[in-house]
């Protein structure tokens, strides 16, 4: 089911939570809403869930309008990032609870309820706890289980709302590896909201990057990466952050610290702000750079120097030596830098 | 958790401080055993026995008669079973208006919310016993004088078991309701699904805690019952009283056996009631 958002706002009295959002989330595949906390994006989900009303603007769901439709009338499922799961029922039946709620031609008795919950449970792979209570469980399993009491009556759009926010590192890793599969298998067109950058690239088709109930950019977690739109954008992803300096051009050389700098083509004079990815920097000649700080990290390591009096950080490969207090030479890779304006931060 | 190994240190202080603390709960207790002991040998006296001074602490030859003689002068049988018939239904009422009350002050916003739980909550404020005249009145214009209904009716609706159970609603993590509610939910249906199988505890502190207060209760009963029919334990053992006149060992046994039912609830259910009247009461 592809989403369609049309001038979508939300207003809380005086505050703007989301700010005219017009975007297309694509059918059957794995969208995530990434932004720091505060940007509106856990807002943006309940609008779609119709758990918060809207305030202005459409939200279309293929061709139909759901703008004011009821949370029960969307066919949606919703896992909240504390599971909210019935802790006085089996695993069994809290899968089943909400086939339950079916009237009429849709009523489903016991047999097909069961059929229906361990259909589910195995795709989840929790077939084998399906007697226990939720506190018998662990958090993955719990995480777990509400999706799958969130996808037992086929919904045309899963919504997860930080779902791996409450695991532990390891378990969150295996969790969102298990996302992936299970939104692959049942093939649901699935959004979810997340403040962890690494989360959203890892398992997503496309990002949806928000600030201040902004979209700043929307693209596959490759594309957003390696093109990001703004200042903001370069520097919410990536990890070490992105290095930003004061550079000016002309005559398309880029004049850094002490007759340092690089040359590029079509970037016209000026004064810029330049982000450099920390991956930017590799083992070379052009840069001579004292090393302040070296931060191990097993498979590589972030070296900090002053250019332009400001830091920046470097990721070189584990085995280059580099101590602190020496001076080393660095070359630079200029596909991974971006010229944004200054005053507003939008990539030149 | 793993256990500590603890360095065992006899703490003169600590085993001083038990002894008193022991010593001045066993005399509380038998100061508030003492009238029941006194009750029950009492009802085993002869009526010499039970007026004599200075007194007989225990009958030469237990009187079980008196037992015998008591259960046929008045119907206590009738009278039991009108109390558990009212106490059942009492209790009925009471969580199932509780209930419903405290789940729509907690879940649903509706105009003059706060209005109307204020009303509910002023009426803790105001005593029983001034209610008694317009209740009466009601009763009798309704021509439900001298029947069960009577007997719980004004009570159904409590204030305080209302504020007791919304608390514990509000406690619930407001996602379960919106999830329900993407499921398409009924309130119906979360109401007796989740919310109540959730505050079953709290539900069954009010439950225990409505019984004894209806079993208790003798003033309204009294005013509302005139037959024998309809009469509880605490009105026919009033009534018993002018018939016994004097013989005392006859009203400690009458009293004793409307106390039987009482001790068998209290033996059932002494967990419950602890926590109910300890945690449950405190909290509410």
């Amino acid at each position: 089911m592809e989403i369609t958002l049309k001038n979508l706002t939300k207003k809380f009295d005086s505050v703007t939570a989301v700010d005219h959002v017009s975007l297309t989330i694509p059918d059957g595949k794995l969208t995530g809403l990434l932004g720091p906390s505060g940007c509106g994006k856990s807002t943006l989900l309940y609008m779609l869930s119709g758990l918060t009303n809207v305030t202005e603007g459409s939200i279309f769901f293929g061709d139909k309008d759901v703008t004011v439709e009821a949370p029960d009338k969307r066919n949606i499922g919703l896992v909240f990032q504390n599971y909210s799961l019935y802790p006085h029922m089996t695993v069994e039946e809290n899968i089943a609870f909400p086939l339950g709620n079916r009237h009429g031609k849709d009523r489903m008795n016991a047999r097909q309820k069961h059929e229906a919950a361990c259909r589910v449970a195995e795709l989840v792979q929790i077939q084998d706890l399906m007697n226990r209570k939720p506190k018998q469980l662990s958090g993955g399993q719990q995480q777990r289980v509400a999706i799958a009491r969130a996808l037992v009556k086929q919904p045309d759009v899963l919504l997860l709302d930080e779902p791996l926010s409450n695991l532990d590192a390891r378990l969150r890793m295996e969790m969102r590896q298990e996302v992936r599969r299970i939104q692959l298998e049942s093939k649901v067109t699935t959004v979810f909201v997340t403040h962890d950058q690494e989360e959203a690239m890892s398992i997503t088709d496309t990002i949806v990057l928000m600030k201040k109930g902004v979209v700043q950019q929307q693209a596959p977690a490759r594309e957003i990466y390696m093109n990001p739109s703004n200042a903001f954008v370069a520097s919410f992803l990536g990890n070490p952050p992105i290095s930003f300096l004061d550079a000016k051009v002309a005559g398309g050389q880029v004049a850094l610290d002490a007759g340092q700098g690089f040359s590029v083509s079509g970037v016209a004079d000026g004064a810029y702000s330049l982000g450099i990815r920390p991956e930017a920097w590799v083992p070379g000649h052009a840069f001579h750079v004292k090393v302040e700080h070296v931060e191990m990290r097993g498979q590589d390591q972030i070296v900090t120097f002053k250019l332009n009096g400001v830091q920046v950080r470097a990721t070189l490969d584990a085995e280059y030596q580099a101590n602190v207090g020496e001076t080393i030479s660095l070359d630079l890779r200029t596909n991974r830098c971006y010229f944004f304006n200054p005053e507003t931060g939008v990539r030149v | 958790m793993p256990r500590i190994h603890e360095k065992r240190v006899i703490d003169t202080k600590q085993i001083v401080s038990d002894i008193i603390k022991y010593a001045l709960l066993t005399i509380g207790a038998l100061i508030l055993f003492f009238p029941f002991l006194w009750m029950l040998t009492t009802s085993l006296k002869t009526l010499s026995e039970a007026i004599a001074t200075p007194p007989v602490w225990l009958p030469r030859a237990p009187q079980w008669v008196n037992y015998a003689v008591v259960w046929n002068m008045k119907p206590f049988m009738r009278y039991i079973m009108n109390t558990v018939i009212c106490c059942i239904c009492h209790v009925a009422g009471v969580v199932v208006f509780s209930v419903l009350g405290a789940y729509a002050f907690s879940m649903y916003s509706f105009r003059f919310k706060g209005f109307f739980f204020t009303l509910f909550m002023l009426t803790m404020m105001v005593p029983g016993e001034l209610l008694i005249i317009q209740n009466y009145i009601t009763i009798q214009k309704m021509h439900l004088m001298d029947t069960y209904i009577a007997v719980f009716l004004p009570t159904l609706a409590s204030g305080f078991y209302i504020y007791m159970l919304r608390e514990h609603f509000m406690q619930m993590p407001p996602s379960l309701f919106k999830s329900a509610k993407v499921d398409g939910t009924s309130n119906w249906r979360f109401l007796w699904r989740v919310m109540v199988p959730m505050n079953r505890n709290t539900i069954f502190t009010i439950a225990i805690l409505s019984f004894i207060g209806q079993w208790n209760a003798f003033l309204w009963p009294e005013l509302v019952t005139r037959t024998d029919a309809t009469k509880l334990v605490s009105s026919g053992l009033i009534a018993f009283r002018s018939e016994a006149s004097s013989n005392v060992q006859y009203m400690m046994a009458g009293s004793c056996i409307v106390l039987i039912p009482m001790i068998v609830f209290y033996a059932v259910f002494n967990k419950q009631i602890i926590n109910g009247v300890g945690g449950g009461g405190i909290k509410g």
